[in-house]
């Protein structure tokens, strides 16, 4: 079961009436790289992977050079230190509007999520295949959001938390029910939905401009550029806000105050 | 190469395992490196402003306050300094008025001796003519009696002379 390339390249042509070919190059697959077998289960190490470590990578050097470069911070901020003052306290007075003081300590986690998903999401401008159009990617951060919604909602409501899925009558258990689980599944299909979708359109923006004509050859120029500016970078970084606004909201909304 | 967009079997579950493993990694180490110490750096930077704020607040209210005592001790200074000004002019006033008395004093004594001085010349100067006077006449007198007086003719004429000399009043 899988949705794979020539499929997505016969639903896109469908859609826009494209003559598809399926040899040419639509090149939206997260490739697999190598294939592990640890006792008895096979892994896939796919590109989606080693994209992250290569983001993961770069994002913990990035912060080990800010660690280092701390030691000289000072009393009156200057160069470098403003700006990673800048993002952490930008960072942390999200999480405070979005969670109030008390829950600050959120920030910890969702500093480390919004930075993968908004440095995926523009990895894509660098030639790399966004992480986030992955949906294990996008799933696996839900998961975690999901998690932390149920856990907070019964550690802070004890028997409150389950009273919740019997309100206002207990009829509609099943449907309180539905309605948690689709809290994950919408966000996590909402980034990788967004991303993968701006992924096959540039894709299909590069097919279309490599078999123009030579006298429209000039709408390579300009043209790719503004719509990664939209698609990479607008849809980059709205998603990224969009999904850890909704997580703390979720997370928010089911702790009993 | 195989690959795949959306795949929904076993190899999603390990693929959702291993990024969740990826996320937590760099949530930890991104929190551990770089979120807790920056915002630990931050908050202490705000309560070391939040505390000066507050220190200079309560200098402001000190300075405030020793202001008005300097002030109320200024307004002071110019009510003593107009009292020592007032005292120091009645002493002068004081003063003169004791000088000029004296010398009023000093001269009148002055004139007074002066006066008592004219007086005893006078006095002296008379005698002086008195005698002049008698000692002329005498010889005067002495001539004509010599030539045609007796003895006690010319006693009585001495005589009456000088008491008449006695009633005669000296002019200045």
């Amino acid at each position: 079961m899988g949705l794979h390339l020539l499929e997505v390249k016969s639903l896109v042509g469908h859609l826009i009436g494209w003559n598809t070919d399926p040899s040419s190059d639509l090149d939206v697959e997260s490739r697999i790289i190598e294939k592990l077998h640890i006792g008895g289960i096979e892994i896939w190490i796919s590109e989606t992977v080693v994209n992250t470590w290569i983001i993961m990578a770069a994002l913990i050097l990035i912060a080990l050079i800010f660690r280092i470069k701390m030691k000289n911070y000072k009393y009156k901020p200057e160069g470098s230190q403003n700006v990673i003052e800048l993002i952490i306290e930008f960072m942390d007075s999200f999480v405070k509007s979005a969670m109030s003081e008390k829950y600050a300590y959120f920030g910890n986690w969702f500093f480390g999520v919004f930075a993968l998903i908004l440095v995926s999401n523009l990895s894509g401008l660098l030639g790399f295949r966004p992480p986030t159009a992955d949906l294990c990617t996008t799933a696996a951060i839900t998961l975690t959001t999901f998690v932390l919604i149920h856990f907070m909602g019964i550690w802070t409501g004890k028997g409150s938390y389950f009273k919740g899925y019997l309100e206002p009558i207990p009829v509609l258990l099943p449907i309180n029910i539905i309605s948690e689980l689709a809290t994950p599944i919408s966000l996590s299909f909402r980034l990788f939905g967004n991303i993968l979708g701006g992924m096959i359109i540039m894709g299909m923006v590069y097919m279309a401009l490599g078999n123009l004509p030579s006298i429209l050859k000039i709408f390579n120029i300009g043209v790719p550029a503004a719509l990664h500016l939209y698609f990479d970078v607008f849809a980059g970084c709205i998603q990224t806000v969009i999904f850890v606004m909704l997580s703390m909201t979720f997370i928010k909304d089911k702790i009993a105050d | 190469m195989e690959g795949y967009v959306i795949i929904l079997d076993q190899h999603t579950l390990v693929l959702v395992a291993i990024q969740l493993i990826n996320t937590c990694v760099l949530c930890f180490a991104l929190s551990k490196l770089l979120y807790k110490p920056v915002l630990n750096f931050v908050n202490a930077r705000k309560e070391k402003i939040a505390e000066q704020i507050d220190t200079a607040e309560a200098k402001l209210s000190e300075a405030n306050a020793l202001k008005t005592e300097y002030e109320n001790k200024l307004k002071n200074i110019d009510a003593e300094r107009m009292e020592i000004l007032d005292q120091a002019r009645a002493q002068a006033n004081e003063n003169s008025r004791q000088i000029i008395a004296d010398a009023k004093t000093e001269a009148d004594n002055i004139h007074n001796r002066a006066i008592t001085d004219i007086k005893r010349e006078e006095e002296k100067a008379k005698d002086e003519i008195k005698k002049q006077i008698i000692e002329v006449s005498t010889m005067v007198s002495g001539k004509f009696i010599a030539a045609n007086m007796t003895e006690e003719e010319q006693q009585k004429l001495v005589d009456d002379t000088i008491s008449d000399l006695e009633g005669v009043e000296w002019l200045n």
